[in-house]
């Protein structure tokens, strides 16, 4: 696998704030063609944002983004982390995959042959044949996951994105998740954003670990120090190609005293 | 039950029922994108809001509908921007809305010199007393509505379905938003004219809901709010004649045990089918 050297995605000095609060500060990261970056980091320290801002949907405070094509934009795929329709969305899998061959037209939006086509060899390929005409509200987490990403992939994308795509999905949908994303990649960069970088490790070239600036960008074995600096507390570093999930031991909380005193006023 | 039928040579009656069957036109369309876009509250501030063009206009000695409508519509432009920016949470500011609305609207006819008129059917409506003019506005923009609806609906579903991802699809979902929002406005004080200010929040909501229980692909569950929205309005209309109530919430009550019951047997059905 050949890597060029022109970054499909540039970003520079990337800056961004709500309100007087800021999220995002001096970020510059590149991603390559073939790349497999994972974006790590702390909840609400920026990571949506910054892939947000990445895709166009919310502007920089300051700082650039930068697309080697043009047309770049238009063939982002992305998948979000939360289904933000209402649960009972009157769209079947099919009608919901189809919405990712819209154009940017305002009028005239037939749906061609070519648009059937392609929309029913996706949801093939993702084994969702059987699930075609179910409403999306009526599916399992990780149904409504492939769902999203069939959608993603009809807008025929040159990079995909994925915002926590392991948050709500049981081991075995993990698994398949994995097989995708891993087919998927030798064609395409994938960004997925995660904090659980454990069920990637065995497949993320790079890592970007983002906690209001960026702390580490760079080859997947990193260091534990710029980790620890960007949670602002130790962490666990996770065997590099075992995808398996060591907990760390947790500190049990006394028992509740109050319990207790229940049982003795009865 | 004949002097119902009988009751149908009269004009005010005929235009009733015409007035009940354009309702629900545009409570289906308009109603179905309302509550599957989740912007019931805001249609609720909006024709709240609209009170308050209603008397000024009232104030003014011009078409108290027109005063309705061309606030309905500013106001519906002003609260699109403020969603599209994303920056204020909306909801506060539509509460603000909705009670300023109501309040101008009362102050405006309180002062306007002379008898002051009955507020009863504006907030709860009279479909009884619908006029021929009004008649053809509601016919003119009912083809329109379904006119626009036809022209942009995978748009329209795609945006209220995912904003976000319409946009990364490059389409203007500024645009469609805001053309979406002056249409539910519009329908919104046509509706008025039928059911009142406070009622009409019924008919945006029951109709779609029933369509939604009992289909899962938009347009048929549009199909079935239509169907249901007939059944409420021209039922409501049968018994406010015949047991003498006040149109209005006849037509809100029977809509809200028709939801119920529809609920109640689709649970039922489904779980003998498991």
């Amino acid at each position: 696998m050949t890597k060029t050297k022109t970054p499909i995605v540039s970003v520079r000095d990337l800056s961004f704030s709500y309100g007087y609060e800021t999220v995002l500060k001096d970020i510059s990261l590149d991603i390559y063609p073939q790349d497999y970056l994972a974006i790590i980091g702390p909840n609400g320290g920026g990571k949506t944002t910054l892939v947000k801002i990445m895709l166009g949907l919310l502007r920089p405070g300051s700082g650039s983004v930068t697309w080697s094509e043009k047309s770049g934009q238009r063939q982002i795929g992305y998948v979000p982390q939360f289904a933000t329709f209402e649960r009972g969305f009157p769209l079947t899998v099919r009608d919901v995959v189809l919405t990712g061959r819209l154009s940017g037209k305002l009028w005239r939006q037939r749906i061609s042959i070519e648009d059937r086509d392609v929309t029913t060899e996706i949801i093939h390929s993702l084994g969702l044949a059987a699930l075609s005409e179910k409403p999306v509200g009526k599916l399992s987490g990780g149904e409504l996951q492939r769902v999203m990403i069939a959608r993603a992939l009809a807008t025929n994308p040159k990079i995909l994105f994925l915002d926590e795509p392991n948050a709500s999905i049981d081991s075995d949908s993990r698994f398949k998740l994995t097989a995708i994303l891993t087919e998927l990649n030798k064609k395409i960069p994938i960004v997925v954003i995660t904090h659980d970088i454990t069920s990637f490790a065995s497949n993320v070239a790079h890592i970007a670990c983002v906690n209001r600036t960026l702390f580490y960008h760079g080859d997947a074995e990193l260091a534990s120090e710029s980790l620890e600096e960007a949670y602002g507390c130790p962490v666990e570093l996770v065997a590099h190609g075992v995808p398996h999930r060591v907990l760390q031991e947790h500190s049990h909380q006394p028992h509740d005293s109050s319990r207790l005193h229940h049982e003795v006023d009865k | 039950m004949t002097g119902l039928f009988s009751a149908l040579q009269y004009d005010f009656m005929q235009n009733a029922l015409l007035g009940s069957l354009l309702v629900a036109i545009m409570c289906a369309i308009t109603g179905t994108f309302i509550v599957i876009k989740r912007l019931v509250f805001l249609s609720g501030g909006i024709s709240h809001g609209a009170f308050a063009g209603l008397g000024a206009a009232y104030f003014l000695g011009i078409n108290p509908m027109l005063g309705a409508m061309l606030f309905a519509v500013l106001s519906a432009v002003a609260i699109t921007r403020v969603i599209l920016r994303q920056s204020v949470p909306a909801d506060a500011t539509i509460g603000i809305f909705w009670a300023t609305g109501m309040a101008a609207g009362v102050l405006f006819i309180y002062i306007t010199p002379g008898y002051a008129p009955d507020l009863m059917p504006y907030l709860f409506g009279d479909i009884l007393t619908i006029s021929k003019e009004q008649l053809f506005w509601m016919t003119v923009f009912s083809l329109l509505s379904v006119l626009f609806t036809g022209l942009l609906f995978r748009q329209l579903v795609a945006v209220s379905f995912d904003e976000d991802f319409a946009r990364l699809r490059g389409l203007p979902v500024g645009a469609i938003m805001m053309m979406l929002m002056i249409m539910n406005s519009v329908a919104i004080v046509l509706m008025i004219q039928s059911v009142g200010i406070i009622l009409v929040m019924a008919l945006l909501t029951i109709p779609p809901l029933v369509g939604l229980a009992l289909a899962a692909e938009i347009r048929t569950v549009m199909l079935y709010a239509f169907l249901s929205a007939v059944v409420i309005t021209v039922g409501g209309l049968a018994l406010s004649f015949l047991l003498d109530l006040p149109s209005g919430p006849a037509i809100v009550l029977l809509g809200v045990v028709l939801l119920a019951v529809v609920k109640f047997s689709r649970r039922f059905s489904l779980s003998s089918n498991i």
